[in-house]
């Protein structure tokens, strides 16, 4: 009877104790709602090696067909664990770099993306493993200077890209002209006459000469802003003219471009060249002016 | 010799009559032939999804079965007490163990030749080329049956069949791990663990070295003399394991 009593005890004890102590499963604070139930690389390399190819194509097929799906700036997020988990198994799998990269950035207003560091972070992986691919130097350069305006770092990109064996004809013009977005028009400048050094062909190697002149043209002409621009702030009220910039001291570089162009303000304050029919830069939401359409 | 190819013939009409060959064989057609709609949901990698897809049902499907028939061939017979019959017979116990051996190889290739059918004819439809790494991939598959074979008539020879399934399936992940056992061993400071890591790489059955379907994948060409090399270590390999077979089999109480 006692020993009756004991079971029942500890049985009903144990249940007590396993019914008061169990709940659902803890939620990871920093898991999405929709990240995806993905195997880890180690575990999924270790148990599927005889068939890992196939386990590799069933989890591209989902992240295509979550693509489709991906709505929101979490699913969207979702997306680049696919990307990671696939290239992490096959790392010679180019379409996740490409396809994935692209589609993980999501906009949250006007020219305002979420998403768009993880898109980096697969796209330069993918360019670890395809030093060469030109794709993915140009979407790389895209997200950094159309989504994070991080235009140096663009330039670099498409500098290399220009560089490729796969010629990708605008992407030197592009890296210079980011360069000068970014406030460093000398540097364009000096890629852009190595650029024309470095080519064979005789109609490039011109226009990257005429590039090059014009950089050095927009480097004055950045200065000029720049004086501008300090004229006023102190004053309240725009230059209208290179001679009261001068006269103020705010200016003391030449009246002349590096081609012989006269150099004149705008009504807006900025600086213009009669060599130079339009200025050297990104035109960008922020900078509209600076649109020739 | 008459007798191994009566031994032979019986085996491989066994492995045909049992239906787990047939059912794994419906399986594999359906999978096979879902790659085509899986096409459908993808874009860019028509070619590598067919060939991933029909490769890796082969692969996969072909093993277990593989497995699941070489070890039940000789318990069934003990269980069933037909082994009796057989060993009462002018034919030693090797001889039997051989026969019902090359009768499941039958067995396995024939199946495995009916899905390189259906898979040509997929790639075909997919207007996907046939290429040499498909047929290497192939050859190796062919060859790792041979040895998965091997190792799971081994177990069946000194166990029972639950216990021999058990064991060939943990050793054929084994068998396409033990490369990345190798490269632990080089890496361990302990020396006698990276000893023991080396030892264990040479005493498993290496089927990484037979998997060419990654190759495959990216159509990437095998050197024939590659496949040769390979196909002679599956070789090798089976035949010792088929003799220790053998001799656990001679000496095994059927009381």
């Amino acid at each position: 009877m006692p020993r009756r009593l004991i079971v029942l005890v500890a049985l009903a004890a144990g249940s007590v104790l396993a019914a008061l102590t169990s709940g659902p499963p803890s939620k990871n604070r920093h898991a999405s709602e929709f990240r995806p139930l993905l195997l880890r690389p180690t575990v999924a390399r270790t148990i599927s090696k005889p068939f890992l190819p196939m386990l590799i194509d069933l989890y591209w097929l989902r992240s295509l067909n979550a693509i489709g799906l991906s709505d929101t700036l979490e699913k969207n997020r979702a997306l680049y664990e696919y990307g990671d988990v696939l290239t992490d198994l096959d790392p010679r799998f180019l379409q996740p770099y490409t396809f994935i990269g692209l589609a993980v950035p999501f906009p949250t207003g006007r020219d305002t993306w979420a998403n768009v560091d993880l898109s980096e972070k697969l796209l330069r992986k993918g360019l670890q493993h395809f030093p060469e691919n030109p794709q993915l130097h140009l979407y790389l350069g895209f997200n950094l200077f159309s989504y994070q305006h991080r235009y140096r770092d663009a330039a670099a990109v498409f500098a290399a890209a220009a560089k490729l064996p796969v010629t990708v004809p605008f992407a030197g013009f592009l890296a210079t002209r980011l360069l000068a977005t970014d406030g460093s028009p000398q540097e364009g400048a000096a890629l852009a006459w190595e650029m024309a050094e470095n080519s064979n062909d005789e109609v490039t190697r011109e226009q990257f000469e005429r590039r090059a002149r014009a950089l050095e043209i927009e480097a004055v002409l950045q200065h000029v802003d720049r004086a501008a621009l300090a004229f006023s702030n102190a004053h309240g009220r725009p230059a209208t003219s290179l001679e009261e910039l001068r006269t103020g001291g705010f200016y003391d570089g030449p009246a002349q471009d590096p081609s012989g162009g006269d150099i004149s303000l705008q009504p807006d304050g900025r600086a213009k060249s009669t060599t130079l029919l339009h200025r050297v830069q990104i035109f960008t939401d922020s900078h509209p002016e600076l649109d020739p359409e | 010799m008459s007798g191994l190819g009566a031994l032979v013939l019986n085996g491989f009409r066994e492995s045909r009559r049992n239906r787990v060959t047939l059912v794994i064989f419906l399986f594999a057609f359906v999978m096979i032939f879902s790659a085509t709609f899986a096409l459908e949901l993808t874009v860019a990698t028509f070619d590598r999804v067919m060939t991933d897809l029909g490769l890796g049902v082969m692969a996969l499907i072909s093993s277990f079965l593989a497995i699941f028939l070489a070890t039940g061939l000789i318990p069934r017979e003990i269980e069933r007490r037909t082994i009796f019959m057989v060993v009462s017979k002018p034919i030693s116990r090797s001889m039997f163990v051989v026969g019902r051996f090359l009768g499941n190889m039958l067995t396995l290739y024939a199946v495995l030749a009916m899905m390189a059918v259906l898979f040509f004819i997929q790639l075909e439809f997919g207007h996907a080329s046939i290429t040499r790494p498909h047929v290497a991939a192939i050859i190796g598959l062919a060859f790792e049956l041979l040895v998965i074979s091997a190792f799971s008539f081994l177990f069946a020879s000194m166990s029972s069949q639950f216990v021999a399934s058990v064991v060939s399936v943990g050793l054929y992940f084994l068998g396409h791990l033990s490369t990345d056992l190798y490269q632990l061993a080089e890496r361990s400071t302990n020396q006698a663990m990276g000893l023991f890591g080396k030892a264990f790489y040479y005493l498993l059955p290496n089927l990484d070295r037979l998997d060419y379907r990654p190759r495959a994948t990216y159509g990437e060409l095998t050197a024939w003399s590659e496949v040769g090399m390979s196909a002679a270590h599956a070789i090798g390999y089976s035949v010792v394991m088929l003799v220790v077979a053998c001799l656990l089999f001679e000496r095994r109480d059927f009381k």
